[in-house]
Order: C-alpha cells, then sequence, then structure tokens
C-alpha cells in the first residue's frame, strides 16, 4: 500500500504543478474541465508505473513492501481519485470562497476599513452571480435561453443532493 | 483492506453522529460539532483497529496487508481526506451561492429565472445581502474583522487570513472579482 500511495502522490503532486501553469495560461472558462482533462493521463500513468516499479521502490524497507500486488494497485488508485478530489476542493475553495475574497478586499483598502454599503459594493452580488451563472453553463449544469437561465439534468441533480445534504444535516442558514 | 472497511464504518458513523449532534446544536459554530465528529470517527477507528484482527475474520490472503502500521494509516488518510470532501460539499450545499442558484433554478424548473429573479433570492428588502449576512458576523465573532459605527475594520488575524487568501489566489492565476 505505501508504494501505491507514494506514487499517486508523486503523480499528483507534479500533476497539481502541470495544472496551475495550465489554469494561469489558458484562463479557461470551465477550470474543472480542464482539471479533469489534465488528470486523465494520471492513471495509466500510475499504473505502468506500479507495474514497472520494484516493491520497494528502491528504498522501502522490505516489511512495508510486501502488499499484494492487486491490493497495492487497487488502493494506489483510490489514493490518487481521493488526492485529485481534493486537490481540486481546495482549487474552488481558494477560487470560489467569499470569506477569502472580502478578507483579500479588506487588505486592498485604506486602513483596512469598510463601510457595510462599500462591503456590498466590493462583494459585487450581480457580478458573482454573473460569474457563477457563467461556470454553471460551462460546467453544462445551467442552460441559457435568451434571459432566462434553466437548470440542466445535472443542475437538477446537483441541487437534489445538495437538499439531501441539508435535509440529512438539517441545515438552515 | 482492513483500514479501508474501518475507514468506510467508521464514516458512516461520522454522517451519523453530525447529523444527530447537529439536531440539537443551537449555536453557530457548526464547524466544531463537524470537527467533533472526526474526531470521534478517528477514535472510533483506531479502537476497531487494535481490537480486530488483521483479516477481520473474513479477508483471503490476497485482501490483507501484511504491515499494520502501514494499514492503519492508509485507513486513516482515506477517513481523512473522505471527510474533507464531506465538509467542503456541506459547506457548498449550506452556504455556497453557486447551489444557492443552482437550487433555485430546479424549483423553477421549466419556467426558467431571469438575472433579476435569481438576485431576488439573496436580497431580502434592503436588508444586507444573503452573502454577508451570514458572514459578517461569523468575521466579527471569530475576530477577523472589528465593527464600530457601521464601519468594519481589519483586525491582525483577518489581515494574516487575507494576505494567505490573497497570495493562494495570485498563485492561482485568480486576481481578483472578474
Amino acid at each position: 500500500m505505501l508504494k501505491g500511495l507514494l506514487l499517486s502522490a508523486g503523480i499528483v503532486a507534479i500533476w497539481g504543478g502541470a495544472a496551475l501553469w495550465l489554469l494561469r495560461h489558458l484562463r479557461p472558462g470551465s477550470p474543472l474541465a480542464v482539471l479533469a482533462k489534465s488528470f486523465a493521463p494520471a492513471v495509466p500513468v500510475f499504473c505502468l508505473a506500479y507495474a514497472l516499479t520494484p516493491a520497494t521502490l528502491g528504498f522501502l524497507p522490505a516489511p512495508l513492501a510486501a502488499t499484494p500486488e492487486p491490493l497495492g494497485t487497487l488502493d494506489g488508485l483510490l489514493a490518487l481519485a481521493l488526492f485529485f478530489l481534493t486537490g481540486v476542493q481546495f482549487y474552488y475553495h481558494f477560487h470560489n470562497s467569499i470569506t477569502l475574497r472580502l478578507l483579500a478586499e479588506f487588505r486592498r483598502v485604506p486602513r483596512g476599513a469598510m463601510t457595510l454599503a462599500q462591503l456590498e459594493e466590493a462583494c459585487g452580488l450581480e457580478r458573482l452571480l454573473d460569474e457563477r451563472l457563467r461556470a454553471l453553463e460551462h460546467a453544462r449544469l445551467v442552460r441559457r435561453r435568451g434571459d432566462r437561465f434553466y437548470p440542466s439534468v445535472a443542475g437538477r441533480l446537483a441541487a437534489a443532493a445538495a437538499r439531501l445534504t441539508r435535509a440529512v444535516l438539517r441545515l438552515n442558514p | 483492506m482492513k483500514g479501508l472497511i474501518l475507514a468506510g464504518i467508521c464514516l458512516g458513523c461520522l454522517v451519523g453522529g453530525a447529523a444527530a449532534a447537529l439536531r440539537g446544536y443551537r449555536g453557530d459554530q457548526e464547524y466544531k460539532v463537524l470537527l467533533g465528529a472526526l474526531a470521534g470517527a478517528f477514535l472510533l477507528y483506531t479502537a476497531l483497529f487494535a481490537a480486530l484482527p488483521a483479516d477481520l475474520g473474513f479477508l483471503p490472503r490476497g485482501a490483507v496487508e501484511p504491515a499494520a502500521s502501514v494499514d492503519f494509516w492508509n485507513g486513516a488518510l482515506v477517513l481523512a481526506l473522505v471527510f474533507h470532501g464531506i465538509w467542503t460539499f456541506t459547506y457548498m450545499a449550506w452556504t455556497g451561492p453557486t447551489i444557492r442558484v443552482l437550487r433555485a433554478l430546479a424549483r423553477a424548473r421549466d419556467r426558467g429565472l431571469t438575472m433579476r429573479e435569481i438576485l431576488g433570492e439573496f436580497e431580502s428588502g434592503g436588508q444586507v445581502n444573503a452573502l454577508l449576512r451570514r458572514r459578517l458576523p461569523k468575521l466579527v465573532g471569530g475576530g477577523y474583522l472589528r465593527e464600530e459605527g457601521g464601519v468594519y475594520t481589519l483586525l491582525p488575524r483577518g489581515r494574516a487570513a487575507g494576505g494567505i487568501a490573497a497570495r493562494v489566489k495570485r498563485a492561482l492565476g485568480d486576481l481578483g472579482p472578474p
């Protein structure tokens, strides 16, 4: 398992650097599509790396490198998927977080002070929603016809999943 | 495999425990409930791992990791990463404007919504918009901002957090709101 974990962590680290470069230079309308497409080769790369490298990777102690190969491969693929999803979540957290955007905005104004009206303007509700709707369109969760927006099937499923989460955890803002 | 199976069981207990705890929780620091559920899940995982045999009584030899420490930490890592996903999705579903837009559109179904109607979901008759209504008191309560006479001022903790946010957003190529 340790070999698979180390290989998947290394592959995700390399992918992370490449993905950041792509996001900075392409400025895509759908970052998720870029992240997913750029990550797709990581799966066969992992399988190849796992098959071609020794169980100890040249440095692991023998007792920690005795995992049955099928178990190690599957566990490594699971770790690869979880590392990728975690990376995507961190990206979206920093990219989308309104709280972090607010704090960064406070740093830009003199004396780090704003009134509520200034905050409302800085938060840019209409601009933020326009940004989010464009992202949803790119992700095909929303369709636009004229000046009206409609949820796609995928969009309705996402909304249903959120509704279920709120119901299970009894969350109401 | 033992660690993975036990991590899966403990994650189920985590979700159930968090749901039960949130039903009775009356405060506004729900993250403490989720972190408490994670701590409880990890303790349960550790106890079960110590008490149960390596093959859990039914695993074939090919599914048993020979090194117990590797098995344990592998399961703990999966537990932590999946919890992070649950935590992220929970907050998105609960406070995220994107999900709120999707929910409003799903309710509207074939009628669709204009931008004005979507904006109406976030505004409340002249009061501060929904995006700030929840976030500002938490930032004040968490010591990131101070509120005095209607003016919000950044405190050192907020300045530090804002600085980190600004640096990470620049690294992501995101130079601020479009």
